[in-house]
C-alpha cells in the first residue's frame, strides 16, 4: 500500500521510494526514507496533497509523489484504530 | 571576507539577516540563473564583511534550482554561518552535517531560542560544540538576544570535526547527535491544532476562504484611508501648488499644456479630471493605485512570514493541478494582485519553463492588478455589486479555463509540490517590512516610469487625433462582437496605456449594465500596462511572449463577444 492508502491518524513505517533517485533524495532530505515510522495527518480531496507527520514534523507531499511512497502497517496498529 | 548564511527554510535566516546587516541591502540574481539573493554588509570589529543569504535548503544533493544555487554560493563562501530551528533541531542537523562533511568555517546558529525555552527543551550546548567542533550560538531574532555573542564569535568559526560511525546513513548520526545533546520533550506547539485545521480537507478552504476575506477587507478599508487621507491630502498641499505654477508658467493653455498639466477644470487644476502628464498621470498611480498595492502587500509579507501560505498552497493544489501548476505557484499570482510587474518576477520561483509560462500568462491575463481594480470599480461601483461580481467571476473562469487549455497543450511534467509545513510563528517586523519593502519597489521602479510613458504617448496621441484613427479602424469589431458603441473603442485602447483615461472616457457614454460589464472584463483581460509586456519580455523572451500576446487577443474577443451575447440573451 502506499501513503495514500493510510487512513489519516494512522501510522506505519516507509518500506520503499518508487521513482528515482531525485526523488528520493528529496525524500530523504526532509526525513521521508526507507524504515523511518510515518504517520498521516490529513489529505485534500481531488487528488490533492497528502500530509504527514515524521518525528514530529509536518511535510505536504502531492499526491504523485505520495502515491509512489509504499508503507506497511502493523497489525498492532490496525487495531487501535 | 564572505559570509553566508545557510539553513533550512523558515528557520529565520531572513529575520537574522535584518539584525546583522544595516539598512544597505541588495537583491541580485545568481548569474546565470533566476535565483535570487540578498546582500548586506557587517560592521566587525576590526573589519568588514559581506554576508549572503542564501536559498533555504534542506541537503546539499542539489535537487532543485534554489539548492544548487546553494551549493554554487557555498564553494564561493569563506565562511558559514548555518542557522537552525533550535525547536526542530533534528530536521536541521541533517543539512549541518552536510555542511560540516563539505569542510568549510563555520559556526552554528541555535535560533528560535526563545520558542525552545518556552517548549522546555534542553540541549546541552557544550557537549554539541565538542561533538561538532563548531562553536554554538543561541539566538532569538525576533527580540536580537544573542546578535551580539553571534558577532563576537565569528571568529572562532572552524571546520567541524564531527565524523559518523563508518557505515552509517546521514541520519543514523543525526539521531546518534541528538540522542547526546538533547532531552527535549515530544510536546505538541501550541499551534498545530490549528495547523492541523488549516489543512484539513473541510476546514482547510474553510480557513483558507476567511483569511483572503479578511486580507481584503483589510486592503480595502485601509487602502482606502491611506488614499483619501494621505495622500489625497499630500497631492492638494504639496505638488497642487507645483503643478499650479508650471500651468501659470505655459500661460494656463497649448498643446504643451495640455500634454504635461491637460484641461483645467473651471479654471483649477483638478486631479482626477485634468488628465495631464504630471496632474492625473501622476496622481492615479501614485495616490489612488499605490495605497492599495502597498496594504496588499502588508496583508500578504503577513501572510508569508506567520507561515500561512504553504498551508493555502497545499488547500489550493489540486486546483492549481488542473492548471499545470502547483500550490505553490499561488504566491506569485497573489503578488499579481496587487501588481502584474512583481508578480511576474516572482514566478522566477517555478521550476520548469512550462511553469514559469503558464505563471505569466494566467497572472497578466486573468488576474486583475489594482489599477486595473481601480479602473474597473470606478465603472462599475456606482451601478451596485451586481456588475463587479460578474466581471469577478467572469475573471476567474477565464483563469481555470486558459490554465486548463495550457496545461493540456504545452509539453512538459507535471510539477508536484513536496513541502515542509513549518510551524506558525510571529512575524519579525523588520524583515517583514524588508519584504513589503521589496515588493513595492517592484512596483515604483519596474512598472511607474512605463505607466508615466505610458501617460504621455496617450496625451501626445490624442492631442494628434491618433487614438480617434485607431478607434474607428476597430469600430466595427466593438459594434459588432462586443455591442459597445463604436467610440468605446478609443477608450478601451487608450485604457492599455491610461486607465483613467478609460474610464474618463467611458462613464459618460451612458452605457448599459451589460455594455459596462463587457467593457470592464476586456479592459481586466487586456494587458494591464507597458511594464508588463517589458517585464514578460525579459522574464520569458520573444517568441513566449508572441504566443501570450496572441492567447490573450483570442481570450479578449471570445470573452468579450462570449459575454456579450450571454448577457444580451438573459438580457440584463
Ligand atoms: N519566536 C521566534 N520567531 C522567529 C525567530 N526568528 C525568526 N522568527 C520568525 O520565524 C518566521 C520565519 O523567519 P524568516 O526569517 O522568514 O525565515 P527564513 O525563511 O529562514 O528566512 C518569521 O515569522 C520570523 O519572524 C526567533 O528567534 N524566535
Amino acid at each position: 500500500m502506499t501513503l495514500l492508502d493510510l487512513e489519516t491518524k494512522q501510522s506505519g513505517r516507509v518500506v520503499s521510494i518508487e521513482g528515482g533517485r531525485a526523488l528520493s533524495h528529496r525524500l530523504d532530505s526532509l526525513g521521508i526514507r526507507e524504515g523511518v515510522s510515518i504517520s498521516k495527518i490529513g489529505s485534500q480531496f481531488f487528488r490533492g496533497p497528502v500530509i504527514v507527520s515524521v518525528n514530529g514534523h509536518h511535510t505536504a507531499l502531492g499526491w504523485g509523489i505520495a502515491s509512489r511512497v509504499n508503507v506497511s502497517v502493523s497489525d498492532t496498529n490496525k487495531q487501535t484504530l | 571576507m564572505r559570509i553566508l548564511l545557510t539553513g533550512n527554510p523558515n528557520v529565520g535566516k531572513s529575520a537574522l539577516f535584518s539584525r546583522l546587516t544595516g539598512t544597505h541591502v541588495v537583491v541580485s540574481n545568481y548569474s546565470g540563473t533566476t535565483v535570487e539573493y540578498t546582500k548586506g554588509s557587517l560592521l566587525l570589529p576590526d573589519s568588514k564583511a559581506e554576508i549572503f543569504d542564501t536559498p533555504g535548503t534542506f541537503s546539499l544533493n542539489p535537487s532543485n534550482k534554489a539548492e544548487e544555487v546553494t551549493q554554487r554560493m557555498l564553494d564561493e563562501g569563506d565562511l558559514i554561518i548555518n542557522v537552525v530551528d533550535a525547536t526542530r533541531l533534528d530536521r536541521s542537523l541533517y543539512l549541518t552535517l552536510q555542511l560540516i562533511e563539505a569542510g568549510k568555517p563555520m559556526i552554528l546558529v541555535l535560533n528560535m531560542w526563545d520558542e525552545a525555552l518556552k517548549e522546555n527543551h534542553t540541549l546541552q550546548l557544550q557537549e554539541l560544540e565538542k561533538l561538532l567542533g563548531i562553536p554554538v550560538v543561541t539566538t532569538c531574532a525576533l527580540t536580537g538576544e544573542g546578535i551580539p555573542e553571534l558577532k563576537s564569535r565569528l571568529q572562532e568559526a572552524r571546520s567541524g570535526t564531527f565524523t559518523g560511525k563508518p557505515g552509517t546513513t546521514l541520519w543514523e548520526q543525526v539521531e546518534e547527535v541528538i540522542k547526546k545533546v538533547s532531552t527535549s520533550p515530544k510536546k505538541e506547539h501550541p499551534l498545530s491544532l490549528f495547523s492541523e485545521w488549516s489543512v484539513h480537507p473541510i476546514l482547510g478552504p474553510v480557513i483558507a476562504l476567511f483569511v483572503l476575506f479578511l486580507s481584503f477587507a483589510f486592503v480595502a478599508l485601509f487602502g482606502d484611508w491611506l488614499h483619501e487621507e494621505i495622500l489625497d491630502e499630500m497631492f492638494d498641499t504639496l505638488w497642487l501648488p507645483v503643478v499650479t505654477g508650471i500651468s501659470d508658467l505655459m500661460g494656463n493653455g497649448g498643446i504643451l499644456h495640455d500634454v504635461i498639466i491637460g484641461n483645467l477644470i473651471d479654471g483649477e487644476i483638478d486631479f482626477e479630471e485634468s488628465f495631464g502628464l504630471l496632474t492625473t498621470g501622476l496622481f492615479i498611480p501614485i495616490a489612488v493605485v499605490l495605497p492599495f498595492i502597498f496594504t496588499f502587500y502588508v496583508a500578504l509579507s503577513i501572510l508569508e512570514d506567520v507561515g500561512y501560505l504553504p498551508r493555502l498552497g497545499v488547500v489550493i493544489d489540486s486546483i492549481m493541478h488542473q492548471l499545470g501548476l502547483h500550490g505553490l505557484s499561488i504566491v506569485p499570482l497573489m503578488i499579481g494582485i496587487g501588481c502584474n510587474v512583481p508578480g511576474v518576477m516572482a514566478g522566477r520561483v517555478l521550476e520548469t519553463k512550462k511553469e514559469r509560462f503558464i505563471a505569466g500568462t494566467l497572472i497578466t491575463i486573468a488576474v486583475p492588478c489594482m489599477a486595473q481594480q481601480a479602473m474597473v470599480i470606478g465603472l462599475l461601483g456606482k451601478a451596485g455589486i451586481t456588475g463587479l461580481f460578474i466581471v469577478y467571476a467572469t475573471l476567474f473562469v477565464v483563469l481555470l479555463v486558459v490554465g486548463a487549455i495550457m496545461n493540456k497543450f504545452l509539453s512538459g511534467e507535471r510539477p508536484e509540490m513536496l513541502i515542509d509545513l513549518p510551524p506558525y510563528r510571529l512575524p519579525y517586523w523588520k524583515s517583514t517590512i524588508k519584504k513589503l519593502y521589496m515588493r513595492t519597489r517592484g512596483f515604483i521602479v519596474h512598472a511607474l516610469p512605463y505607466v508615466l510613458l505610458g501617460v504621455l504617448i496617450v496625451n501626445i496621441f490624442y492631442t494628434m487625433g491618433i487614438i480617434d484613427a485607431i478607434s474607428s479602424f476597430f469600430s466595427p469589431v466593438i459594434t459588432t462582437l462586443f455591442g459597445l458603441p463604436g467610440e468605446a473603442g478609443a477608450a478601451l485602447i487608450a485604457g492599455f496605456l491610461r486607465k483613467d483615461v478609460a474610464v474618463g472616457m467611458l462613464a459618460p457614454m451612458g452605457l448599459d449594465l451589460s455594455q459596462l460589464i463587457v467593457a470592464s472584463v476586456v479592459l481586466m483581460v487586456y494587458f494591464p500596462c507597458i511594464a508588463t509586456f517589458v517585464i514578460l519580455f525579459k522574464e520569458l523572451g520573444w517568441r513566449e511572449l508572441l504566443l501570450l500576446t496572441g492567447i490573450m487577443l483570442l481570450i479578449v474577443v471570445v470573452t468579450g463577444t462570449g459575454l456579450n451575447l450571454l448577457l444580451n440573451a438573459i438580457s440584463l
